[in-house]
């Protein structure tokens, strides 16, 4: 158990991505909250996690409410009494050619992705600092390549990334690792995309050496697992590519 | 509890100090039979001893000049022959020298990339084979930010730590559809030498600390071997073509390590 008894807070924790990262960290011994905008599925997730870890719970939180986000820090350590943790996998995105997005929807990946992760990270910096915690922030294979359509999404990934490592140079020395993640996993988004589109699906998957995508808990979770904990003891600012090995840079 | 490792072959080039100490340390300590090679056989054989009393993992030693391909080679068929499969491949060994680039010599040149470079490309492809009939690799490959960021004065280094990165990466791509992944670390570790360096140096450990978020070196057991366990296991498996910096942030800004050389 690589986790035992860490608290942990997982924003889009109810499916895809989030969901798979919860359930490895229960699975290695953490309590974990969970947070989405979408109850029903945020509340089967829970019952899942409960099942592993019964102190884990769900909050229904948007996190387009920047100036709240606190609350969700509070809830956690309310709860758990301390945070080791935190995981910003939350991300929406609009997906559209540059000259076809309006302003509002240019806005979607800042608003959604990169400002709650600036928020809550600096809500869990004093707890984090008490416990020598960590934070694992989710970047995207987008933020490496200019895949057509992505041109905001792939900019409010890269925005993480500027900020994942100065928060490592600035929060070295207060003990908090800070890190991103980069997965290609088989979320929602991705098996929606096999499902609409199998032939182009298939050509995306002869790029990939591993052949395949990867499962949310056991591929992305696993790694995402080690990153934060004590084993990545001497990793912070870094970009972590779980992929099946599609990177092109570095 | 069954170990991680238990029933996995690994095999590590230069095992008996620093980076390599540590990460052979930790995959024993994951019950991984252990194959060690190395140029000076007297301390790997004081490290076996270590890592049999502390571990319980058999452990087999052989004495390899891996700038000589024929032992390289007949140390990876060694390694075979010996426990009948190699899983987990750490091509640990290399060094480097300081010297000003345009006084390098030809021969110089040659010797730091058989030490640096073709003594992993030999190891891997005499790993290839069986680890295709096994469906299973991991090969463990060593970086370094010198080789990254050109730092001064170590050309020779540099350049075959690039092209063992390349390597790794081309390896990465060709081969995992059988089940290898490569992988690089670029640690930062405290060493012997290192240590000799820093004791004489002060004003330059100094400022490469400063650089340095986590405010501290690394230690070859706690902080480098870990990864390489997470590398050499199934957790690891979607992972494949990366560069791991394990470095206490090091690398996000550089780190201004500059030796002395000769005029």
């Amino acid at each position: 158990m690589n986790l035992n008894g860490k608290a942990a807070i997982v924003t889009g924790g109810a499916r895809g991505i989030g969901k798979g990262v919860s359930l490895a960290f229960a699975k290695a011994g953490a309590d974990v909250l969970i947070v989405d905008r979408e109850g029903e599925l945020g509340r089967e997730t829970e019952a899942e996690l409960r099942a592993i870890r019964p102190g884990s719970f769900f909050l229904e939180f948007d996190l387009v409410k920047h100036e709240r986000l606190s609350e969700i820090v509070d809830a956690a350590v309310s709860r758990f009494g301390k945070l080791d943790i935190l995981a910003n996998v939350a991300q929406a995105a609009t997906i559209a050619p540059i000259l076809d997005q309006t302003l509002e929807q240019a806005k979607v990946g800042i608003d959604t992705g990169f400002l709650p992760t600036f928020m809550l990270m600096k809500a869990a910096h004093p707890h984090l600092k008490k416990t020598g915690g960590n934070i694992v922030n989710f970047g995207s294979g987008a933020l490496l390549s200019g895949v057509r359509d992505q041109g905001s999404y792939a900019a409010a990934k890269e925005a993480i990334r500027g900020l994942t490592k100065i928060a490592a140079t600035e929060w070295g020395s207060d003990g908090i690792r800070v890190n991103l993640v980069c997965p290609f996993a088989m979320s929602p988004g991705v098996a929606a995309w096999k499902q609409y589109d199998p032939a182009g699906f298939e050509l995306g998957l002869q790029r990939i050496p591993l052949g395949r995508g990867g499962d949310c808990e056991t591929d992305i979770g696993e790694a995402v697992v080690f990153l934060a904990s004590d084993s990545a003891r001497y990793i912070t600012g870094h970009t972590l590519m779980v992929d099946g090995g599609q990177t092109k840079v570095f | 509890m069954t170990k991680e490792l238990e029933g996995r072959v690994a095999l590590v080039t230069g095992a008996s100090q620093g980076i390599g100490q540590g990460c052979s340390r930790a995959i024993a300590a994951a019950g991984a039979k252990m194959f060690i090679a190395q140029r000076n056989v007297e301390n790997a054989e004081e490290e076996a001893k270590y890592l049999r009393a502390t571990y319980g993992v058999e452990v087999e030693v052989m004495k390899v000049d891996v700038t000589k391909r024929a032992e390289v080679d007949a140390m990876v068929k060694a390694c075979v022959d010996k426990f009948g499969k190699l899983d987990i491949l750490v091509n640990n060994a290399g060094a480097s020298v300081a010297k000003r680039l345009e006084n390098t010599t030809d021969e110089e040149m040659s010797y730091w990339f058989d030490l640096n470079y073709f003594s992993v490309f030999w190891a891997m492809r005499a790993a290839f084979p069986i680890m295709k009939a096994q469906k299973y690799g991991r090969i463990i490959n060593m970086g370094s930010l010198n080789g990254v960021n050109a730092h001064m004065f170590t050309a020779p280094y540099n350049a075959s730590k690039e092209a063992v990165r390349a390597l790794t990466r081309t390896a990465a791509v060709e081969w995992g559809a059988h089940g290898i992944t490569a992988n690089i670390i670029c640690p930062a570790a405290n060493s012997r030498n290192a240590e000799e360096y820093f004791a004489a140096n002060p004003e330059m450990e100094k400022a490469i600390l400063q650089q340095i978020p986590a405010g501290r070196f690394g230690q070859a057991e706690q902080d480098i071997g870990p990864v390489a366990l997470f590398l050499a296991s199934a957790a690891s498996g979607f992972m494949t073509g990366n560069t791991i910096y394990v470095d206490g942030g090091g690398h996000i800004n550089g780190v201004p390590w500059r030796p002395y050389v000769e005029d």
